[in-house]
């Protein structure tokens, strides 16, 4: 049997004129490249900052609400779930914030995977980026990467000072986990879409049909 | 099944079938300037592209010329995160692996994100002959899946299809899923589609998707979509607990991409697949994909096709260009690909693939070329003609012996003296 493995690499070695040896240079360029993570060019992001990124969030058919204190992230919900005229039942994952929401009466919260059955999930986001308008979303115990993808509507809480200016800013929170990076990373902007039918944007093709936001200020 | 990739050699016919083809054409010039309109917006609000195009040709040719060094830190660090790295030289021995892995997970049914490196190899080909049930979850994979089709577009796979077939494939196909009705709105058939697209995800035992990009320092990868299936079908399949697959296998494949490194198509390689190029291109829109005979089409497709598939293959790709240089301009990493086209071209005078007509008729041109006096004179008397049949009216419906140019298009008049007195006449009054 033959070794693909290093068929390939002395294919790509050989069409590179390297030779068989791996240059110490080389390596070492790579090893310093791969470690430094420079940022490269980063386009003009002004401030300020929470507004920019809301914007970029509507600009991408997402909607959203600013509230004052975690004290008025349940009214804000029931306010959205009215809106849409969904139950008020509730997929709820983990988060700093939603861990100490008290949640009213009339919701009903469970905490578990999705399934194609459920309507709405409501996720904690780790960071926003005010470049794009991208929330970010990690996996995790109770944090189930199936809340993003299947109900048909999904709210987002997010701490208006996790709100980061470029990509590349998040990157470096990432790299400094203590446990490295999650299973999953989902940088999510907008709600899910597709234009495969006459090349016409249509939103809900698989996952939500709607993306609420609910920034928490102070 | 998917249609098996044929030959690229029958451009000429397939591209004259395209453009005779009603609906085609109907459901090209419904997507047409879509992208370029949405490509022209989405540029104008980033004052640093053109920065940023610079940067990530730079970025590719780094990795491109240490692209070992970078396989094998992704290698070490996709094993340290517990998943399975192979290695295929061929696109067979790429689908024997993927098989292997599908039929010891006792794999029946298998949710696909859209994957042009699958379309490539044939994947679905090889599993569905080992009996396991493909399904491809992209809302454009799924209707040409239904019509037993490739796609005609990298990014757009459909785009070759109107909404009436995709209403009649719909209404042919999903029966067996309860839809009795023939659904007509843009909104009711991505939403019949989403419904059964459900049931899918809900029963699959093994999800596949290419990736976007694979990430050397963390061993990650990296998965763009709009529509989100991407990361259903690598979330969801066997499902427990703990969310997310039980195994984790990534199967790197050459396919002569090695060999390509080495010389003047290497930048080639940077290639990201957006289907700009495709999207600027007028051949391209005038024919759809399926002309060029093989899985990429379009600019990028005509310069990859004959380095893939073999140059005495696909002839006429190179040559249906018409070097207007858009796909160059467009190109985010910066591929000079008509250049590429022109290279392909030499390379074949080279190999001797020219027809014969066309080798004689140079020579002929060269000939004249060579000798001045004479050449301007014979090129002075169609521009004479072209200007006494244009009567001042700058363009010509007709044109004797060039019916097939003027047939769909009109031909502009010449300027009435040729460049070559012109330039003397400028050369002479400047002195």
């Amino acid at each position: 049997m033959t070794d693909s493995r290093s068929n390939i690499l002395q294919a790509v070695r050989s069409s590179l004129d390297l030779g068989e040896q791996r240059s110490a240079s080389r390596v070492e360029l790579v090893a310093r490249r791969i470690s430094a993570s420079e940022a490269h060019v980063q386009p003009l992001v002004e401030d300020p900052l929470i507004q920019r990124f809301c914007d970029k969030h509507a600009a991408v058919h997402g909607t959203y609400e600013r509230v004052a204190s975690l004290a008025e992230v349940p009214p804000a919900i029931l306010r959205h779930l009215t809106a849409i005229d969904n139950p008020k039942e509730l997929l709820v994952g983990q988060g700093e914030l939603l861990d100490a929401v008290l949640w009213p009466d009339d919701i009903s919260v469970e905490k578990r995977p999705a399934t194609v059955e459920d309507s709405v999930a409501i996720s904690e986001a780790y960071a926003g980026i005010a470049e794009t308008g991208t929330l970010v979303l990690l996996s995790g115990e109770q944090r189930w990467t199936s809340h993003n993808f299947l109900p048909d509507d999904h709210i987002i809480i997010l701490d208006s000072t996790l709100i980061v200016r470029h990509q590349e800013d998040i990157w470096m929170r990432l790299r400094a986990l203590p446990d490295g990076l999650p299973r999953v990373v989902n940088l999510i902007t907008g709600p899910s879409k597709t234009a495969d039918v006459e090349q016409t944007v249509q939103y809900g093709a698989h996952g939500p049909r709607r993306l609420h936001l609910i920034v928490v200020e102070g | 099944m998917t249609q098996a990739a044929t030959s690229a050699a029958v451009f000429k016919s397939k591209a004259r079938e395209a453009l005779s083809d009603p609906a085609l054409q109907q459901a090209m010039d419904r997507a047409k300037g879509g992208f370029v309109g949405a490509r022209r917006i989405a540029v104008e609000d980033l004052a640093e592209f053109d920065s940023l195009r610079d940067t990530a040709r730079d970025i590719k040719d780094h990795v491109l010329n240490h692209l070992d060094l970078y396989l094998e830190r992704y290698e070490r660090k996709t094993i340290e995160n517990g998943g399975h790295v192979h290695w295929a030289q061929t696109a067979e021995e790429a689908c024997q692996i993927v098989k292997k892995i599908c039929l010891d997970a006792d794999a029946r049914l298998v949710a696909k994100g859209k994957s042009m490196v699958s379309e490539e190899m044939e994947l679905n080909r090889v599993l569905e002959e080992a009996g396991i049930e493909v399904a491809e979850t992209d809302l454009g994979e799924y209707i040409i899946q239904l019509a037993g089709e490739s796609p005609s577009h990298i990014i757009a796979p459909a785009i070759h299809k109107t909404r009436e077939q995709i209403t009649e494939l719909f209404y042919e196909n999903h029966k067996s899923h309860g839809f009795s009705e023939r659904v007509t709105r843009r909104e009711a058939i991505v939403n019949e589609a989403r419904a059964v697209l459900r049931s899918v995800f809900a029963r699959a035992d093994v999800g596949i998707t290419g990736a976007n990009f694979l990430i050397a320092e963390s061993g990650a990868n990296v998965i763009v979509t709009n529509e989100g299936n991407g990361d259903l079908s690598s979330t969801l399949p066997r499902e427990g607990e703990v969310e997310g697959p039980t195994e984790y296998h990534v199967v790197l494949l050459d396919n002569g991409r090695s060999a390509m490194l080495a010389g003047r198509y290497q930048s080639m390689l940077r290639c990201i697949r957006c289907g700009a190029c495709l999207n600027h291109c007028p051949v391209y829109s005038a024919v759809g994909g399926h002309a060029y005979g093989w899985v990429y089409p379009g600019p990028m497709g005509s310069v990859l096709t004959p380095l893939m598939q073999g140059f005495d293959r696909s002839y006429d790709l190179p040559n249906a260009c018409t070097l207007n240089g858009r796909c160059n301009e467009v190109c985010p990493v910066r591929i000079p690909l008509s250049d590429m086209l022109r290279k392909h071209r030499f390379e074949q005078y080279r190999r001797n693939l020219n027809p014969w007509l066309g080798r004689r008729l140079l020579s002929l041109w060269a000939w004249f070329a060579r000798r001045p006096r004479l050449y301007q004179g014979i090129v002075a008397l169609p521009v004479w003609l072209m200007n006494r049949f244009g009567r001042g009216q700058g363009v010509l419906r007709r044109l004797p012996g060039a019916g097939g140019w003027t047939g769909s298009r009109d031909m502009a008049v010449p300027e009435k003296r040729t460049f070559q007195v012109q330039w003397q006449a400028k050369r002479d009054n400047g002195k």
